[in-house]
């Protein structure tokens, strides 16, 4: 049988956990309200000396922290899943002290802190005293039969404000008692929903940001698929221009041979035509080998970024000095990939065009990033034009989240940069 | 010479026994899978395997891993590991084993008949044959050798290769003696014992690329 939900809610595990919320938002309000009041103003009557400034930042810094902490207990009880900002990545491109002053430029922190100083605490309050009279109340009258007549009948008048003793008024005690049993579960519900609004229009996402992230997510999809595309492009043509015309130019020699041979001609021509055509096949097969290589080398996702960097640098022409500092995670998989392959281009770059006499290539990873450098001391002038190597690098890159900077004046040195988001 | 073959691929399994069979090396069994060559191994006993570092089930490093069991299990087992391509960190785990009867080649290294005979008996006979390009890239690391010569830096990776001073001679068409120069040269830049024999040359090399 199933009883209709009004009255299955007081027995329901959410309603409980409802409840706990209402009575810990009460602590949690007023750690909020004292920590931000206290580091608001004294930041803000101190702005004019030096103090007040970082003092304001860390401020806004650990409104992040309480937003966090709050979006968490709410996640927990409520199972309202109020989502944080947008994750951007590190904009290691900024001067540190650009990067420490974000929050006073971030309109969230400056929300967060409403919600915290000014509305937390309130909030708190209410849901604290409605819960706990609501339920005191309510399971006081509804027991009462049972506790009523131990209580000194003199004093009895002073526990409800008139003595009970009429059926009627056991009918109205008990009867509001049980209706208030079934209520009040909503009530908070009421009040949780009213907090629960509250907060995700002061610490979640704005529509502004949400938007963002959106368009950036977009865009990174459509850098990938152009990435992706290029690659195609690029095999197609390396294996149209390099392994395929060289078995050509193969068939056609061991095709003349064995003409020489069969009509009898000179066995020393045959001999030469087949030792060119010997010589091709093994060309053929180093260009096969470097082909199956710069599409997905197998090294890369057996052993990691580290130990495929060796025969990259090992094949340059240019020497190359390798400074190679991973740790012992691995990171994932398009990202090792999307590194693997900015140093792969550079140093193609560098043995085409660089001129160059020697290269540094290093691959660093460091709080939540991976950066990778390739400088030589080469001509310079290399660009990231339209549909070079180097703009399919970009969108490769771009399509993790990171950034890729060529820095190649006319006249040199080359600097390429990325860097690679890896959380 | 009686060698075991394991490759997948049937054309090159054909290809490489047709290969020693010009050379009169007898194939006692070709296999086209670890789990054959530990059988081939109990039944043959050859003087040599030849493993693809590729092999089903998973194609990334199999073969490897078979060689390294087979040695581990048997100290006298000489393999020859042929590669689509030759990674360094595959030849730190062979060599950290043991250097002694080992190869690690790129499969090109088939095409040259002769050439890969010759590794072929070098690593049957208890020696060492890595292929040049796998011996470049354990150098990458290694800063030490900026203070070679261009002239013994080629002669080190010959030796790293597994080449006896003769050979490295005749490679580089300088006299014996020439070469015997470089390697003391070589030796004392890098600090290694000095060794009058070829064999144990090439493992003080070795062992030096290898160490950390």
């Amino acid at each position: 049988m199933t009883l209709p939900g009004f009255l299955t809610e007081p027995f329901r595990l959410r309603t409980w956990k409802e409840t706990g919320y209402a009575l810990i938002a009460l602590p949690l309000g007023v750690a909020w309200f004292t920590l931000f009041l206290t580091l608001g103003t004294t930041s803000v009557s101190t702005l004019f000396m030096v103090v007040g400034l970082p003092l304001l930042v860390l401020t806004l810094w650990l409104t992040r922290l309480a937003s966090h902490v709050q979006r968490e207990v709410a996640g927990k009880l409520l199972d309202a899943r109020i989502p944080g900002r947008p994750q951007t990545p590190a904009r290691t491109d900024q001067p540190w002290y650009r990067r420490l002053l974000e929050p006073l430029l971030d309109l969230s922190s400056w929300r967060a802190l409403v919600y915290l100083l000014l509305l937390a605490f309130p909030l708190g309050l209410a849901l604290f005293i409605a819960a706990v009279v609501l339920w005191s109340v309510a399971l006081t009258t509804v027991s009462a039969p049972t506790w009523y007549f131990f209580i000194r009948p003199q004093d009895r008048g002073d526990v409800f404000g008139t003595v009970i003793d009429a059926p009627w008024e056991w009918v109205v005690l008990v009867g509001g008692g049980l209706l208030l049993v079934f209520l009040t579960p909503w009530i908070i519900r009421a009040l949780v929903w009213f907090d629960v609004v509250l907060m995700r229009a002061l610490l979640g996402p704005t529509r502004g940001e949400l938007e963002r992230a959106a368009a950036k997510s977009a865009e990174q999809r459509d850098l990938a698929v152009a990435a992706a595309t290029g690659d195609r492009r690029q095999i197609e043509r390396d294996l149209h221009d390099g392994a395929q015309a060289r078995l050509v130019s193969l068939a056609v020699d061991l095709g003349r041979a064995r003409l020489r041979l069969e009509e009898g001609g000179s066995s020393e021509e045959a001999a030469e035509l087949v030792r060119g055509a010997h010589e091709e096949a093994k060309q053929a097969l180093a260009e096969i080998r470097d082909l199956a290589r710069g599409i997905h080398p197998a090294v890369l996702t057996d052993r990691g970024l580290d130990a495929a960097l060796s025969s990259l640098v090992a094949r340059s022409p240019v020497p190359v000095s390798l400074r190679s500092e991973l740790g012992n995670e691995r990171a994932p998989e398009q990202v090792e990939s999307a590194a693997y392959f900015v140093v792969a281009e550079a140093l193609t770059n560098v043995a085409r065009h660089s001129k160059a006499e020697h290269a540094a290539a290093s691959v660093v990873r460091d709080d939540g990033v991976i950066l990778v450098e390739v400088r030589d001391d080469g001509v310079g002038g290399a660009d990231g034009a339209e549909g070079s190597g180097l703009a399919g690098l970009r969108d490769r890159v771009g399509a993790l989240g990171g950034t890729l900077v060529v820095d190649s004046p006319l006249g040199g040195p080359t600097a390429i940069t990325a860097v690679l988001p890896c959380a | 010479m009686r060698v075991v073959i394991v490759e997948d691929s049937g054309l090159l399994r054909d290809a490489l026994t047709r290969l020693l069979a010009d050379f009169e090396i007898e194939v006692v069994a070709a296999a086209a899978t670890a789990e054959d060559l530990r059988r081939a191994a109990a039944e043959h006993a050859p003087d040599v395997f030849v493993i693809d570092v590729r092999l089903p089930p998973s194609f990334t490093d199999e073969g490897v891993r078979a060689a390294a069991d087979l040695r581990a299990r048997d100290p006298e087992a000489k393999v020859l590991l042929l590669s689509q391509a030759v990674e360094e960190r595959y030849a730190r785990d062979l060599l950290a084993q043991r250097s002694e009867g080992l190869g690690y080649l790129l499969k090109d290294r088939v095409a040259d008949g002769a050439e890969f005979v010759d590794a072929l008996g070098r690593v049957a006979a208890g020696g060492t044959a890595l292929d040049p390009e796998v011996v470049r890239q354990l150098l990458v690391r290694r800063r030490a050798i900026d203070d070679l010569s261009p002239r013994e830096r080629q002669v080190l990776e010959l030796m790293a290769e597994g080449r006896t001073n003769a050979a490295i001679a005749s490679r580089l068409v300088v006299t014996d003696r020439a070469v015997e120069k470089h390697v003391a040269s070589i030796f004392g830049k890098l600090r290694l014992p000095p060794s009058r024999e070829d064999h144990r040359r090439v493992l003080a090399v070795l062992a030096w690329i290898n160490s950390d």
